[in-house]
């Protein structure tokens, strides 16, 4: 890696989006922790692109109290189940 | 393990079911109310016709999931060929790179970069507030970065195979999921965080 990406905060952020995703380099790894350790911002991004993860995964599936953060209305639920009684009588 | 989840189908009992679960689902991955009703339909529908190719080595739920997330793949083809021709009227901006680095040096400027929002990394937003804002933050975003976005985000569907349904290169992917976390990361520090 480039010596001039020590400074950059473009760089490393799209590391941080990677670093999520998949496994980064040992070059990748070391420029990153670095450029965190004395970058007030990227430490933000990071941490907020985290939250945003774990976010996005918790609201797509059951909360504690077992509510999902969706429910389809119970005209829709009414129709789904008629189609499907439909298609079952007369396959 | 429920009795649903051994080899019997009980189409009878999937809205009950599984109809909460795939419809978050889905909404989760297109972030349209109606596209994502009729996604479950579609999938309800095909799976009926398939029955006969379910062999119980999964369970029904996971069948199921896996004939939506096919038909989730195919409307992100789909949309993505015909977006093509209208990407340049497009209402929905990408925001550039130099709307939040300085061009030479490639800092955050001061007054773009990341605030301290105050909550603890291992909590998650989980309130309607959040979800409502997060959707709105989401529908500014240009429809292709939205998709790649969320599809990666919710981490079940392999890189390429999203690169090739929005028929984008791998190194672009990146640089896609990249923009779409900058813009989406404003967008909700800019509504919710400070609000």
């Amino acid at each position: 890696m480039k010596l001039k990406l020590f400074h950059n905060c473009k760089e490393a952020t799209l590391l941080i989006s990677k670093r999520e995703e998949t496994e980064l380099s040992f070059a990748e790894n070391f420029f990153l922790r670095i450029h965190i350790l004395y970058c007030k911002f990227c430490r933000s991004f990071s941490k907020q692109s985290r939250l945003l993860k774990q976010s996005l995964l918790s609201l797509n599936q059951k909360n504690e109290k077992g509510e999902y953060t969706l429910n389809l209305s119970d005209e829709k639920r009414a129709l789904l189940k008629k189609e499907i009684e439909r298609h079952l009588k007369n396959p | 393990m429920d009795p649903q989840t051994t080899s019997l189908l009980q189409p009878a009992r999937w809205v009950d079911n599984y109809g909460d679960y795939l419809y978050n689902y889905a909404y989760f991955r297109v972030n349209k109310q109606e596209l994502a009703e009729d996604l479950v339909q579609d999938t309800f529908l095909s799976a009926l016709k398939a029955q006969e190719g379910f062999k119980g080595e999964a369970s029904e739920k996971t069948w199921l999931t896996g004939i939506l997330r096919n038909k989730i793949i195919d409307h992100y083809k789909k949309a993505s060929t015909q977006r093509e021709k209208q990407e340049l009227d497009n209402s929905r901006p990408a925001v550039s790179y130099n709307y939040f680095f300085e061009e030479e040096g490639g800092h955050w400027t001061d007054d773009r970069g990341p605030k301290e929002w105050g909550v603890n990394a291992g909590n998650s937003m989980e309130s309607k507030e959040f979800f409502k804002i997060l959707n709105a933050c989401l529908s500014k975003l240009p429809e292709k970065w939205a998709m790649a976005f969320s599809l990666k985000t919710l981490d079940d569907v392999q890189g390429d195979k999203i690169c090739k349904a929005l028929d984008i290169s791998s190194s672009n992917f990146w640089v896609i999921i990249h923009r779409a976390k900058l813009q989406l990361r404003e967008c909700i520090e800019k509504n919710w965080i400070r609000a």
